[in-house]
């Protein structure tokens, strides 16, 4: 009774009951560093934080960012209070959040560099926007490299400089990011 | 066979919402990884480390110095005011200059003279903060600061027994003490409020005076814009000696407007009493605030990194 067709149809209802089963590795960075430039011929500004989180599936190159507004760290408290509560409203808005694809995501077997696109959704200050931001992904037997740097409008995320510091505030900051992908242990 | 079909279709099913739910485990999985003690930390409870008389629990961070020029006119009406002295903008009766650092984040000393009110002037202080309570969104509900300090005069003595400002007794006899519990609380982003049980000891005092005050003070600051606010301050005397009595003591009292403009922090206020210590201000205000005898004045803060974070 149980014909070859059989088995196979079985043999996957079975594999979509089995609990333990992995479709696909997920890889965790739990200290994604980000640093923020805002460079003018005034002053240049830099800020960073090492406390971001970054997840994604292998398999469906689905990849979730966090970062916290209040775990970056500024050279002068008082800008980074000022980031806080004027420019980045984190009470109101806490963290920013990429909810993306990576587009020709390589084989994680395989050693090497290469550079890919990452689409989806960046919401920074409460907006949110549809973007395609180039990055790098280095794989070795270490782990998962991923590399990123792009540029954000200011006034794209509806984030305000007023008129007296805008000579010391860029209207593009430029974003760095690095994260270090570890396989996820469930 | 339909039962095979059942079979297989239900095991595409489910493979299929396998697939989905792992890209649902991605969003818990950052969620959870996610330090909540970060977000926690509430900041910016006030803008500044005084509010116009009351200190606040903001404290100057390491490594920051806090440049502070306070600045009082005469009264606005009353007795000592009117157009004869253009609203009291012809008589200075109070300046001070501070400096204020930060050794760690929840401890800075403070250096300050001011012209003194009242029988004493030429005022030096020194003064201590420390963060005791950080206030948690999910956690301790309050901030606590301690603050405290000491005034010295280093007027010439009167000479006069009877007098205020007669030191020839003692060299103790100038200096005055002052000390505070800050509890504070950011309600929202817009509203928050400061509570402060506060001691104010006077080694010299006219007959009939307490030497040791307590008093209780309240201050709150409401924002209108992300750069804009009103502030307010009061302090209730617990203890009135007779002597007060005897002159109208009055409580202090403090509404300002708050401006800040990215280096600076602009109070432009009005207030009652003149000297912008506690010791002084406290137990020897007598101006009234119905009777006009409220004069303006400003605060500006500057703030220099002398040490920058790496």
């Amino acid at each position: 009774m149980f014909s070859i067709r059989g088995t196979i149809i079985i043999g996957i209802f079975l594999l979509g009951l089995s609990p333990g089963l992995s479709y696909g590795q997920i890889w965790l960075s739990k200290n994604v560093t980000v640093k923020l430039f805002s460079e003018t011929p005034m002053e240049d500004i830099e800020a960073k934080t090492e406390t971001g989180v970054a997840a994604l599936n292998e398999k469906t190159a689905k990849i979730l960012v966090k970062i916290q507004i209040k775990s970056f760290v500024f050279p002068r408290k008082l800008m980074q209070e000022h980031f806080n509560e004027n420019y980045l409203e984190s009470d109101k808005f806490p963290t920013a959040d990429f909810d993306g694809i990576i587009q020709d995501l390589p084989n994680f077997n395989v050693n090497g560099t290469s550079q890919v696109s990452l689409k989806g959704t960046l919401t920074i200050h409460g907006v949110k926007r549809e973007v395609v931001i180039p990055a790098t992904i280095i794989v070795s037997n270490k782990g998962v490299i991923g590399k990123s740097s792009f540029k954000v409008k200011c006034a794209d995320y509806n984030i305000e400089i007023p008129k007296l510091v805008v000579k010391n505030i860029a209207e593009e900051i430029e974003i760095a990011i690095l994260a270090e992908f570890k396989p996820s242990k469930k | 066979m339909n039962c095979f079909k059942i079979i297989l279709l239900s095991g595409i099913l489910l493979l299929g919402m396998r697939l989905a739910a792992q890209d649902d485990e991605l969003a818990s999985l950052v969620n959870s990884q996610t330090d909540s003690t970060i977000d926690d930390k509430v900041i910016a409870s006030f803008k500044t480390t005084r509010l116009i008389n009351l200190t606040t629990i903001e404290q100057v961070k390491r490594g920051e110095l806090d440049f502070r020029i306070a600045h009082r006119f005469g009264d606005i009406a009353g007795s000592a005011g009117g157009a004869s002295t253009f609203f009291g903008f012809d008589n200075v009766s109070d300046i001070r200059f501070s400096f204020d650092y930060g050794i760690f984040d929840v401890w800075q000393i403070g250096i300050g003279r001011s012209k003194g009110g009242y029988s004493t002037s030429q005022v030096f202080d020194l003064n201590s903060k420390f963060k005791l309570a950080q206030q948690k969104k999910n956690g301790f509900p309050l901030a606590i600061s301690l603050f405290g300090g000491l005034t010295f005069t280093s007027m010439q003595s009167s000479g006069v027994l009877s007098d205020i400002n007669n030191f020839n007794r003692s060299t103790a006899h100038r200096f005055n003490y002052f000390g505070q519990i800050l509890i504070a609380r950011k309600m929202n982003d817009q509203f928050s409020f400061i509570i402060a049980p506060t001691i104010v000891h006077r080694n010299l005092v006219f007959l009939g005076d307490n030497n040791t005050h307590f008093a209780i003070a309240a201050g709150a600051r409401f924002k209108i814009s992300k750069r804009a606010a009103i502030i307010a301050d009061y302090y209730q005397v617990l203890n009135v000696s007779n002597f007060q009595k005897l002159i109208g003591h009055q409580m202090p009292i403090g509404l300002g407007f708050e401006l800040e403009t990215g280096g600076h922090v602009f109070h432009a206020l009005f207030s009652t009493n003149t000297g912008l210590m506690e010791s002084q201000f406290l137990p020897n205000n007598t101006a009234k605030f119905t009777a006009g005898q409220v004069r303006f004045g400003f605060n500006i803060s500057r703030v220099f990194t002398i040490i920058k974070d790496k």
